[in-house]
């Protein structure tokens, strides 16, 4: 289920964005205002997040943000890195920010950006969430997993490190800026979710890279989680991790470095305890029949010959119907086949909200006794 | 002899099929996406409906005819049949439970012996009719009990007929038929 989380947020962002891209036209036609649009992309945004359906939704993503910062010597290098950057994309845009250091500059890698990029020795990285990391070698900065810059001993040292205390078990990189308890005023991390890269092999040295000393580094054990890999960890036995921060050595890794699909054919949203929520897709007691049920329910209906009684002798009640679960799961179905009480399910293109999140696939099959 | 009243069968009903009526229209529709363990079979026009307990499934029309099968006895298919309509009856609908009637009550029996099907149809003519060619039993026709049975070497019979006692009836009537066409090794 990693990979699904890995690539829900994103999923649910574009279709935010398509729908809301789409109706912009129809609304200003109608003369309503933007403000309710963003207003409307807002809620919408933020329901999701409430809903806790999807791990690691951050709101307004912009996809493989990726802020290098470079120090002041660099300035006029600056082409340098941009060179290495394949010739194909799109010159990174570059903005001169004004920050307290003044002489840095940081450029974020455009969302088309392919990898691996490659990232000259010397340059610093800010990464969105405000991490920062001076690079000592040459970085091959490659689309892998979760793990935004693999080593968390790598970070900087900080003088006011907040660790998250647990790791979240999000796939995302980005971990959600609410969660993190980052001291330094957090920029939205959500960039790192998108930008996916791995520093491997990377040689960090734990200098404070961040020339304001104000600004406080979060290591980016905040920005990584990798919870299952050891390989990268064995990598760098001689980071220096200091004394006052307290290293999350769990990260989230997501294992995207060897993906494996988790849906379509592996797809197992085994239906064993879903019995018959497949087909209840919620469509129950619409009013009007509410209405109607309720007044059944206090009549006993009489006739000629047998009445039936209201729920004394021929109650069904007798089945716990353990039915009010809010999986769902919302799809198209390929063929639905029965034999006697054996089910099996050939589902396609669908969601399914089960324990309260969701699941996304394009292929699932599931068996079921009844 | 008549050796049949010694012997102790097993006749176990395996199905009984029950009809009845609710009179008023039903929406397959409204049942298909309110009902509960339902299948909805629009190019029939008809829908499914399952009950766990009993363990019946009922077709259900929309004029309002359920045709209820499953059961193992006639009181468990009419107990079914009211829940069902109950169960209607809380969807929503107006039914009365009218003209409950049990159509077809099947079950099977093992006879302690095979028996020798062509000269158990010999004997029987034209009440038994055997062709192998088509099926492997020898199918006996009581008219008077409106019951079939169907025999096969083995000795495992089939008694289909309106009503359990029919059957009953049907089972003792061909007992002592098929022991004189046993298959006895001597």
């Amino acid at each position: 289920m990693l990979s699904n989380a890995n690539s829900l947020p994103k999923l649910y962002l574009s279709v935010i964005e398509d729908v809301i891209e789409s109706i912009r036209e129809l609304f200003s036609d109608e003369g309503v205002e933007e403000r309710v649009l963003d207003n409307l992309r807002q809620l919408w945004e933020s329901k999701v997040v409430q809903s806790k359906a999807v791990e690691g939704f951050i709101k307004g993503n912009n996809p493989s943000n990726f802020v290098l910062q470079l120090p002041a010597n660099y300035s006029q290098s600056l082409h340098k890195p941009t060179v290495v950057i394949p010739a194909a994309q799109n010159m990174p845009s570059f903005s001169s920010k004004a920050s307290s250091c003044g002489s840095v500059a940081t450029f974020s890698l455009p969302a088309g950006i392919t990898y691996p990029v490659q990232i000259p020795a010397g340059v610093t990285l800010q990464t969105a969430s405000g991490h920062f990391y001076k690079v000592n070698v040459p970085v091959m900065v490659t689309r892998g997993a979760q793990h935004v810059l693999s080593h968390p001993a790598a970070v900087a040292r900080s003088s006011a490190l907040t660790q998250r205390p647990d790791p979240a078990p999000a796939a995302s990189v980005c971990e959600t800026p609410p969660t993190l308890q980052s001291a330094d005023g957090p920029s939205p991390a959500a960039s790192d979710s998108q930008t996916e890269f791995t520093l491997d092999g990377i040689e960090f040295s734990p200098q404070p890279v961040d020339p304001s000393a104000a600004s406080p580094f979060t290591p980016p054990a905040q920005a990584l989680r990798r919870e299952q890999d050891t390989a990268a960890d064995d990598a760098l036995p001689d980071l220096q991790t200091t004394p006052d921060i307290k290293l999350e050595t769990d990260f989230n890794f997501n294992q995207l470095l060897d993906i494996t699909q988790l849906d379509g054919v592996a797809d197992s949203s085994s239906d064993t305890e879903e019995d018959d929520d497949d087909d209840d897709l919620g469509l129950v007691g619409e009013n009007e029949f509410l209405g109607m049920i309720n007044a059944a329910e206090e009549e006993e209906l009489e006739e000629e010959e047998d009445p039936l009684n209201s729920g004394d002798d021929v109650s069904e009640q007798d089945i716990p119907e353990i039915f009010d679960t809010e999986n769902v799961i919302v799809c198209q179905y390929d063929k639905i086949h029965r034999s006697k009480n054996r089910w099996k399910f050939y589902l396609k293109d669908g969601v399914m909200c089960y324990g309260g999140k969701d699941y996304v696939f394009s292929k699932a099959v599931g068996e079921a006794e009844w | 002899m008549e050796p049949s009243n010694d012997v102790a069968l097993d006749i176990i009903i395996t199905n009984v099929v029950s009809v009845f009526r609710t009179r008023c229209h039903l929406n397959l529709r409204t049942i298909g996406l309110e009902g509960t363990n339902v299948i909805y079979k629009p190019e029939v026009g008809k829908v499914l409906m399952k009950l766990r307990k009993p363990r019946i499934t009922a077709s259900i029309w929309s004029s309002g005819k359920i045709i209820c099968t499953g059961a193992t006895s006639e009181e468990e298919a009419k107990l079914g049949a009211r829940r069902l309509a109950r169960c209607l009856q809380k969807i929503g609908f107006k039914v009365r439970f009218s003209d409950f009637k049990v159509v077809n009550v099947l079950a099977v029996c093992s006879l302690p012996f095979q028996i020798r099907l062509i000269e158990f149809t010999k004997n029987n003519r034209p009440i038994a009719s055997y062709e192998p060619e088509i099926h492997p039993a020898a199918s006996y026709r009581i008219k008077n009990l409106r019951s079939t049975v169907q025999v096969f070497s083995t000795g495992n019979i089939t008694v289909t007929g309106p009503n359990v006692q029919s059957v009953a009836s049907a089972v003792e009537q061909i007992y002592p038929l098929l022991f004189e066409c046993q298959k006895t090794l001597s």
